[in-house]
């Protein structure tokens, strides 16, 4: 169909009132990822499209390696990646050495293998960055567009009954002749029945819109709330957590994308080995945070429970990332009130769980065995939507860059939420994604369309993949890549382990927009 | 702004006018016209062949600038015939136009008009409900509503401006109108048939019951009107021949040309543009209405409607129920018959590109006869109700003068 105006050019002058799609992480829908394609390092940033269909802007930074083509495709997680169309090339963007621009189509809503090739001094190399594909904006008409609109379909309303009325009075008439009166009230009898219609076929346009805004916003407006329960056991609270149906079997779609929810029912995998990851973050006393990994109770992976540690009584919001087999990285979310914790000692359901009260009073952070976590750069001054600098530097109580050992897997894992709970992200050195998505995508092969047969080979993988992992992380650095999505407050908490003991620290910061 | 008519007509001095249609001569503008209904058909087909074939576009691709050019066209010949009627018309032009707005033109410059200018509206509108609901995937949403009346609307004015002509040529000169709005009649029944692509286009649904029924709602209203109101010998015919051979044309030169899928997934690899498939064979049923009106005339109009729509039904059944089987053969599969292999680039291809569809089945695979007979007898109740108001249209437009 023809479009008379660019799109992205008016794309800008639309009012947005945005509305959280709880899922993949929350309110920040941006891919971030940094590693490597082949030999070459580099750094992907994907710009998710608020609308489906719609276009993601892909950034690709490749600094080393003599590059001479940088690829992308989008590949649905469940479509052979044999049967795609050719990739676009991403273009140089001017002025920034080594980085690369392409913007491709993303059309379902769920999980994408977005796949970044980079062609070089060194022949050629790939890597799988997940991308989850949602609608996340549900646009409002801004006033001078609708006005604008409006005039201009009375304009053409008013001209419709004006051609009705002169084709029935005029139309007919020898050349010359002047209208008789028999003919003018022909004219206005047309123009009252061609009023009639023009209301019935508006009014029917309007049925058809507002079923259309009807399908998005039940879509949009799908919480994936768990049901939760607190419950104390022998002096010690349970958090008890079940996942329901309809996150599997009930996703209202609107009709034209039946078939193509968030990735239908599919088994969820181990991410670092754990099955769920839980953050606490709490509400009436916002320096409270636990990071916990409670333990499937049912053989569905539907139940799940966990002890919750020394947190002071009160509210708090909680964010539970689960991966599934299709590699979309989810997060649902819920709420509890804490009773006070009883005197006994507190112990923790799985030895990788963490928590923390308390909030570092500037750029650096005392851990508990007196080395330090510094903000470098500081974290004063950041704006939203660029590179956040999430630079950090362990040093120990001497002043000497500390050595850090792996903590789930990874050098260190950072947690990302804005005070009013509509932020939250779980960030790696890897960026925002999943490594379990990132391998699943990665791994998927055409047999896989059984649900259940990718998992199980995943569940294999992770446990053998533990044993080649690297024992400590020398250098005390971490970066993690990510932009702050909005202006706000936001409190960023870091966890590295060091001598055996995970160690968290957590700064406070405001954002400009 | 008024200006009075026909009193402003009357003062005018001077020789008794002649009218440049009596005298056979075709102005310009009924070319221009022509030529922009032309482009709008064609470019709409190349357009949802574009879709089916590339799968994604961008804002000045091939076929959106012919329907740009199009309604530029329209615009630009529309627009000055009202002004030049308006301000600087001869006697003669301005006896044959109706007042709008206190300016004067052609009825069907009019028409035209309006349908430049809600393809304009649509483009704002169209450009805001991608941002709101997404890219393109459905072809019909209400921007795109819009968008495709104001298109259809333009080729019914450049219809009306030849109809005008038409009807107040002499019978010596009327022979090159007659034949030009012949092929806007033709332009008419492209454009409907083609905004019904996915009802009725597949020789795979050809025997299906929906497609008799969704064909009676729709041809037989032009058809009728054609054959009422064309002054060739074979009016309907005519129009039936021309739009075939319009779609034949561009599905044969669309197949031609290189196009490679840009979206995934890919199941059926093409390398060219994927065609429309064979057109319907309108030509046939126009043929059978024609000799209706020839034979029996068109004067009592229930009756002829009756009559019409039988005739449109036996001989729509009978050219469509007997070509499908051979369309869908492997004997098609020439760039003649355009086969039933062109499919879009997402299609996994099987069997059943060969097969028909939809029809009404029992539970052994056997055809049930009585739903045929039912549905086609809803059929013909709706071909009866099209061809009732296509003689009441026609029977207004064999009067327009203007």
């Amino acid at each position: 169909m023809a479009h008379l105006i660019g799109r992205r050019a008016a794309a800008i002058t639309f009012a947005t009132g945005l509305i959280l799609l709880l899922s993949g992480h929350i309110g920040s829908p941006d891919t971030w990822f940094e590693g490597t394609a082949g030999p070459y390092p580099v750094q992907v940033v994907v710009r998710n499209p608020t609308v489906l269909p719609g276009q993601a802007q892909v950034t690709v930074k490749v600094t080393q390696g003599g590059v001479t083509t940088v690829e992308v495709s989008p590949i649905f997680w469940n479509t052979d990646p044999k049967s795609q169309p050719a990739p676009d090339v991403a273009q140089p963007v001017p002025g920034q050495a080594g980085t690369y621009a392409a913007d491709v189509w993303l059309i379902l809503p769920g999980s994408y293998n977005l796949t970044v090739a980079v062609t070089g001094r060194e022949g050629r190399g790939t890597v799988v960055v997940p991308v989850v594909a949602q609608v996340t904006q549900l646009l409002t008409m801004q006033r001078p567009l609708g006005i604008t609109l409006a005039i201009m379909g009375l304009f053409l309303f008013v001209g419709a009954l004006t051609l009705f009325g002169a084709a029935a009075r005029e139309g007919v008439m020898a050349p010359g002749e002047e209208p008789t009166p028999r003919r003018r009230t022909m004219g206005r009898v047309v123009m009252a029945a061609g009023t009639l219609l023009l209301c019935m076929g508006l009014w029917g346009g309007k049925a058809w819109w507002d079923s259309t805004e009807q399908g998005i916003r039940r879509y949009l407006e799908t919480p994936f709330v768990i049901p939760s329960a607190i419950s104390v056991e022998n002096g010690t609270r349970v958090l008890e957590l079940k996942l329901p149906d309809t996150l599997f079997s009930a996703t209202p779609v609107p009709r034209r994308r039946r078939g193509a929810r968030l990735g239908g029912w599919s088994p969820l995998l181990p991410d670092h080995g754990k099955m769920m990851h839980l953050f606490v973050l709490g509400i009436d006393r916002p320096e409270s945070f636990a990071h916990l990994h409670p333990i499937v109770s049912d053989s569905f992976n539907t139940s799940f429970r966990t002890v919750v540690p020394s947190l002071p009584a009160g509210r708090y919001r909680f964010f539970a990332d689960v991966v599934h087999e299709s590699g979309w990285a989810q997060t649902m979310i819920g709420e509890i009130e804490l009773p006070a914790p009883s005197n006994l000692p507190q112990v923790p359901a799985d030895s990788d769980d963490a928590w923390y009260d308390g909030v570092a009073p500037g750029d650096s952070a005392t851990l508990s065995d007196g080395s330090h976590l510094v903000w470098q750069g500081g974290r004063l001054g950041k704006r939203a939507t660029i590179d956040a600098g999430l630079n950090f530097a362990i040093t120990d109580p001497k002043g000497a860059r500390a050595t850090i050992e792996p903590y789930l897997g990874m050098a260190g894992h950072a947690v990302v939420a804005r005070e009013d709970g509509k932020v939250f992200v779980h960030l790696h050195p890897a960026g925002t994604i999943s490594m379990a998505a990132q391998q699943a995508l990665g791994l998927r092969q055409p047999g896989d369309s059984v649900a259940g047969a990718l998992a199980k080979r995943l569940a294999q993988l992770d446990r053998s993949a533990m044993v080649g992992m690297p024992t400590h992380f020398a250098d005390g650095m971490l970066h993690f890549p990510y932009a702050f999505p909005g202006p706000g407050t936001y409190r960023i908490w870091v966890q590295v382990r060091r001598g055996g003991k995970i160690e968290t620290a957590s700064f406070r910061t405001s954002i400009a927009p | 702004m008024a200006i009075p008519f026909p009193e402003r007509l009357h003062s005018r001095a001077g020789p008794q006018p002649v009218d440049r249609a009596r005298a056979g001569i075709i102005p310009w503008t009924i070319y221009a016209v022509t030529f922009a209904a032309t482009a709008i058909v064609c470019g709409l087909i190349w357009d949802i062949s574009w879709h089916r074939s590339i799968g994604r576009d961008k804002f000045l691709n091939p076929a959106h600038i012919t329907e740009y050019i199009a309604a530029v066209v329209t615009g630009i010949s529309c627009g000055y015939l009202a002004f030049k009627t308006t301000w600087w018309g001869t006697t003669d032009e301005r006896a044959v136009s109706v007042q709008f707005w206190g300016f004067r033109a052609p009825l069907g410059a009019w028409v035209c008009t309006w349908g430049a200018l809600s393809m304009l509206v649509s483009a704002p509108f169209d450009n805001w409900w991608h941002a709101a609901y997404g890219l393109d995937i459905e072809i019909l949403t209400p921007p795109h509503t819009l968008l495709l009346l104001g298109m259809t609307t333009i080729v019914i004015g450049a219809m009306m401006m030849v109809l005008a002509a038409q009807n107040r040529a002499s019978d010596e000169s009327s022979g090159d109108f007659s034949t030009l709005y012949a092929y806007a009649g033709g332009c008419l029944l492209l454009m409907v048939a083609t905004a019904l692509l996915s009802q009725t286009a597949l020789p795979n649904g050809w025997r299906s019951v929906d497609f008799y029924k969704v064909s009676a709602m729709a041809y037989p209203v032009v058809l009728v009107m054609m054959a009422r109101t064309g002054k060739t010998k074979w009016p309907a015919t005519q129009a039936g021949a021309f739009m075939m051979l319009l779609s034949w044309g561009m599905s044969f030169i669309l197949q031609f040309a290189p196009a490679t899928p840009r979206l995934g997934p890919v199941y059926n690899p093409i390398t060219h543009f994927v065609a429309a498939p064979f057109p319907l064979l309108m030509v046939v049923s126009g043929f059978a209405l024609d000799l209706l009106v020839k034979r029996f005339g068109t004067t009592r109009g229930w009756r002829f409607s009756l009559a019409a729509a039988v005739v449109f039904m036996v001989s729509w059944i009978a050219a469509h129920w007997t070509a499908s089987a051979f369309l869908l053969s492997s004997a098609a599969e020439n760039p003649v018959f355009f086969g039933p292999s062109q499919f879009d680039y997402n299609v996994r291809l099987g069997p059943f590109v060969h097969q028909f569809w939809n029809q009404p089945r029992d539970a052994t695979g056997n055809l049930v006869f009585s739903a045929y007979a039912a549905g086609l007898g809803i059929a013909t109740l709706y071909a009866f109700i099209s061809a009732r108001f296509g003689l009441w249209f026609g029977n207004w437009m064999v009067k327009v003068r203007r």
